[in-house]
């Protein structure tokens, strides 16, 4: 294989291995996240935060992937990019591991959200049964 | 050969890391996040992210490692393949312990705000 397919090659696949691990980390928790947005308090917010949530981690990938570069000042051009076997393999190690550290972060921050969702719910639930009384 | 055998060595080392830290917190933060009602609902979510996170950055640690060139590839010792992976180490528990930190984090206020609330 020539560089030049190495690079194309590896490039894609980072992309599609990125996603594959976003979408199957979203299916993995699809089904706790809608055990806790559930109910009938802030049910619309809810429903905002199922569609979201996938659609937050596919993007943390992504702009993980695009945090990475492939040139810097020992490869300014895209001919030293493609003649340095060595900095392509490194690159395609950085993009996997930029896109699991981001999907990593990014799964923390949903849980920061879902925490002030969890919050906004339960003040709303307890508003309500000071009204029921 | 050898430097796939040394990587995936390492990666062995970073999953059973991130699994043995899992199985150690998994009944303390199923209890905690079982302390009422409005809590409870989001017990599996925080658990699984934990899982899946702490799985996620051990192998972001592993996967961005350099490997040494292929022509120092050839000319090296077994020793220097043990020392490659102990030098991979010190990012992986940097990362799992920057995590862990974090997620200690999250879990404190999440009590914190919800805790309070009484069934």
């Amino acid at each position: 294989m020539t560089n030049e397919q190495y690079l194309y090659v590896s490039y894609f696949a980072a992309v599609a291995v990125g996603g594959g691990l976003a979408v199957a980390t979203a299916a993995i928790l699809a089904g706790p996240n809608r055990r806790a947005t559930a109910g009938a308090v802030a049910r619309r917010l809810g429903a905002i935060l199922r569609r979201v949530f996938p659609a937050w981690l596919i993007l943390a990938v992504l702009l993980g992937f695009m945090s990475v570069s492939y040139l810097d000042c020992a490869h300014t051009d895209y001919a030293d990019v493609v003649a340095d076997r060595a900095h392509l393999v490194s690159s395609t190690q950085e993009h996997l591991s930029r896109m699991a550290m981001y999907l990593a972060v990014a799964l923390v921050v949903y849980g920061f959200v879902l925490m002030l969702f969890l919050w906004a719910r339960a003040r709303q639930s307890c508003k309500n049964s000071i009204l029921d009384r | 050969m050898s430097m796939l055998i040394a990587w995936i060595v390492m990666a062995i080392i970073a999953v059973g890391l991130a699994v043995t830290i899992t199985y150690l917190i998994r009944k303390p933060m199923r209890r905690m996040l079982g302390a009422n009602s409005y809590i409870a609902p989001a017990q599996g979510f925080y658990v699984r992210t934990f899982t899946l996170a702490a799985s996620l950055v051990a192998l972001a640690t592993i996967a961005g490692r350099s490997m040494p060139c292929p022509d120092q590839r050839k000319s090296m010792k077994a020793m220097e393949y043990v020392w490659w992976v102990m030098d991979g180490w010190e990012p992986l528990f940097w990362g799992i312990a920057l995590f862990l930190i974090g997620y200690v984090v999250l879990l404190t206020i999440v009590f914190a705000v919800l805790g309070r609330y009484h069934d």
